[in-house]
């Protein structure tokens, strides 16, 4: 008998034509996402599942460390550890089934019989196959109790090009191949909320990049080191990010010394919008993505935010919009960038804060008070244009310098890794 | 870009001698010094030495320095140590105000087990009232700990005068100096002094991080945190970090056979670096004790209207290295210094408040560039305040 992994993937399965591209878009992440982890990644496709066979020496390991990055690869729905029988006949699949219920189980269960076959010549029916084993089962382990309405397990029997029998299934985390979705540049803070976003997105296949924003010498460069972790982290999930670091430090200045203090934030954002749109246009993205929700500070009531918003064309997304605190909390913690978020370093908004921010920002009267700012072209294109840019994956970041064809090839092969197999074929 | 290297209170760049003795080590003379083959016999002979010349530096016998892993380990174990050979003569432990996080800590945590702890107070400088001590001291006080040199201000404690007075009001009390900043640079002799255990690293002095001293005065039975295969005299087990004790002896033995010399040097550059800059920006001012009076190699310097953070950080931009508070703190917010809280200082004033200390490898060029990173970035930094 022989071990494996069975990976069920979900709404991939309903995109018709585009299906086949899908699937090898997700069969490459997951060949990625391997990369580093398991010698050789072999994937074969299974009418709406993936198979991957385990080795026969250290199966244990592998199934460990397969399973801990497969839970990380979005459109998987289900991971399931899988037995492979020699054949179809029916004593093997019932024995085999036995024996897994042996191992894998050590207390009685009431339990259901799920088979299916895919070969529609097979002289049994689904249901005449579910009733045999379910039967056998009996016999051999009498304290078994079958519940067909709410089983505490459930056995599968699955007759494809391979036999599988299982019982366990480990949640996936859903959403779409990443790039399967175009691509996004996220604002990404050292706070909570824009990793959370950035996720949310990436998990609709958005590919991300990201920008930040470094006010020197008021923020320290462990400040940027600690985004520079989030995406990182974030890229478990979304694969490789470039992350721009913008010096911000002239263009705040440059607002506190010429604009009202009270709306000073607003006017901060306007200016990062504004970059950030033009580093969407350089990576030839889609869309921006932010970490705001309604009312959570000043700059985030609705008046606010279409203050800021004003200054792009490009769509800005919020996936958070609606969330509470605490609901982003949870998937900070899920997706394990919380504990980095909290890291105590003062990000570039909160250094030059108002104490009375304006909370209903008129959009004419901000534009008034940004006309002292005669420079705003050049600042941006400055600021733009002095950005460092850093090449984070998961095993790490790299900094990308300035006309190194070395560094612009990685950089080049990243963005490849997530948008232009869409249409690649891989060898199975 | 030059660097200019002013935080030698954190820590301090190892000298060439002493990369060159534990390269030796690594190299050539890795043995155990517990083997008892030659390879062993030939480590062991590192230690003996490092032991000696370390000794000496304190004017003691060799028997009483063992080695740790650094000050933290040896403050710990100094202590702990101290409040469970005491166990019976009572709970109260006396300290002073400004502390470092190795002595502070543990004695949170002896309060949290039902120890009494005072504290000692000092004068606007920082420094300890001995009439106060005398008048704390009890025949149950089982401790006094104290830090020689803070390492934040730089002021320098009595504890020349402090050992006879703990033992005559307090025989059973043992006195535990904190000497991570003084060890080598300052005269330190805990056998005429009446001092039974000093704390004290490499790294400060121009060695390698990761190496510590604890002296115990000869005679004194300390119970072992770290139990194992009998090394240091069954005082702290574990395999002896024979490259970092012979780097150790080696930047002790530099530093203290020239302390003279070196320490007029640091306190010459560190008063230049005073005079100048108060006479080149108004609004600098010297927290804690008088130049002249603090240790050699540590300033404490308040900038009206700047944030000490962002100062640092601003300095970087010209290879100067400074620190807000000390490094071990600084990262903390909400945590203010507790130095310069028993200076008085509010949470403001501590929040513009820098550290300068300097080494033996600094110059007249770090104080000039120094002063003019500081004429040119402060009042840049103090046209843009929080409003």
């Amino acid at each position: 008998m022989k071990k494996g992994i069975l990976i069920k993937y979900g709404e991939i399965v309903l995109k018709g034509n585009n299906r086949a591209q899908f699937e090898n878009r997700l069969i490459k992440d997951i060949k990625v996402g391997l990369k580093d982890v398991v010698s050789s990644v072999n994937v074969t496709k299974e009418q709406g599942r993936f198979y991957m066979e385990a080795p026969s020496e250290g199966t244990e390991e592998w199934m460990e460390a397969v399973i801990d990055v497969l839970q990380r690869v979005f459109g998987i729905i289900g991971i399931c550890p899988v037995d492979v029988l020699e054949n179809d006949d029916i004593d093997t699949i019932c024995d085999g089934m036995i024996e897994y219920v042996k191992r894998e189980f050590d207390e009685p269960h009431t339990f259901k019989v799920f088979a299916k076959r895919t070969n529609k010549q097979y002289p049994m029916d689904s249901m005449a196959i579910a009733a045999e084993i379910g039967s056998r089962l009996l016999d051999v382990l009498p304290d078994w109790t079958v519940d067909v309405h709410n089983p505490e397990i459930k056995l599968y029997a699955e007759l494809r090009n391979r036999v599988y029998v299982y019982g366990k299934e480990i949640k996936g985390p859903g959403g779409l191949p990443v790039g399967t979705g175009g691509k996004g540049t996220l604002l990404l803070s050292g706070g909570i909320d824009s990793p959370v976003a950035g996720w949310m997105m990436a998990k609709r296949g958005v590919q991300l990049s990201a920008v930040y924003f470094h006010a020197h010498p008021y923020t320290s460069d462990r400040a940027k080191d600690k985004v520079l972790e989030l995406a990182r982290r974030v890229s478990a999930y979304a694969g490789p990010i470039c992350v721009y670091v913008v010096p911000f430090t002239e263009i705040q200045m440059d607002i506190y010394e010429k604009c009202q203090h009270e709306k000073m934030t607003i006017i901060m954002r306007r200016q990062m919008m504004r970059i950030a749109e033009k580093i969407a246009e350089m990576e030839h993205s889609q869309c921006l993505i932010t970490g705001e929700s309604v009312g959570q500070v000043a700059s985030q009531t609705l008046a606010s935010l279409n203050c800021t918003n004003a200054v792009c064309t490009m769509p800005v997304f919020r996936p958070v919009i609606g969330f509470d605190k605490q609901d982003i909390i949870e998937i900070a913690k899920k997706i394990d960038t919380f504990e980095t978020s909290i890291l105590p370093y003062e990000d570039c908004c909160t250094i030059f804060v108002a104490k009375h921010p304006t909370t209903q920002p008129q959009l004419e009267a901000i534009i008034e008070s940004e006309k002292p700012l005669v420079n705003i072209e050049e600042q941006i294109d400055r600021a733009v244009r002095d950005s460092e840019r850093y090449l984070v994956r998961e095993s790490g970041w790299k900094k990308i310098r300035i006309d190194n064809e070395e560094d612009e090839a990685d950089k080049a092969d990243a963005d490849d890794e997530a948008k232009s197999s869409l249409t690649e074929i891989i060898e199975l | 870009m030059t660097e200019h290297y002013l935080d030698n209170a954190a820590t301090t760049k190892p000298s060439e001698g002493c990369v060159a003795v534990i390269e030796k080590v690594l190299k050539d003379d890795w043995g155990n010094p517990s083997s008892l083959h030659r390879k062993g016999q030939e480590a062991e002979v590192y230690v003996k030495a490092a032991r000696r010349k370390l000794a000496q530096i304190l004017l003691t016998k060799e028997e009483s320095i063992f080695f740790t892993s650094c000050a933290t380990e040896s403050s710990n174990t100094a202590i702990l140590g101290a409040v469970q050979r005491g166990r019976h003569v009572g709970k109260h432990i006396l300290t002073s105000k400004g502390e470092h996080s190795a002595t502070f800590e543990v004695l949170k945590k002896l309060k949290d087990d039902g120890y009494e702890i005072e504290e000692i107070e000092n004068d606007e400088s920082g420094k300890i009232l001995l009439s106060d001590l005398k008048q704390k001291l009890r025949k149950d006080t089982v401790l006094v700990s104290v830090i020689h040199v803070n390492n934040e201000t730089g002021v320098i404690q009595p504890v020349r005068e402090m050992g006879k007075m703990i033992h005559a009001a307090s025989p059973r009390a043992l006195f535990h100096v904190d000497a991570t900043q003084s060890f080598a640079k300052l005269a330190l002799f805990p056998d005429k002094w009446e001092i039974d255990l000093i704390s004290a690293s490499a790294h400060k002095i121009n060695g390698p991080k990761g190496i510590g001293l604890l002296y115990v005065r000869r005679g004194l039975q300390l119970p072992s945190l770290i139990l194992g295969g009998g090394q240091e005299n069954h005082f702290r087990s574990g395999t002896e970090n024979v490259p970092y004790i012979a780097g150790f002896a080696e930047a002790a033995e530099e530093m203290w056979k020239n302390h003279e010399t070196l320490t007029a040097e640091m306190q010459r550059l560190k008063a230049r670096l005073v005079h100048e800059l108060t006479d080149a920006l108004p609004g600098i001012h010297v927290n804690g004790p008088a130049v002249e009076e603090a240790a050699p190699h540590i300033v404490n310097l308040r900038i009206d209207g700047v944030r000490s953070e962002v100062l640092l950080h601003a300095l970087e931009d010209d290879g100067i290295y400074i620190s807000s508070g000390s490094a071990c703190s600084s990262n903390k917010p909400g945590e203010k210094s507790r130095p310069l809280a028993a200076l008085g200082l509010n949470a403001q004033e501590i929040d513009q408040s820098l550290r300068v200390s300097f080494g033996r490898y600094n110059t007249d060029e770090d104080v000039d560039a120094f002063v003019a990173a500081m004429t040119k970035t402060v009042p840049v930094l103090r046209r843009f305040k929080r409003v």
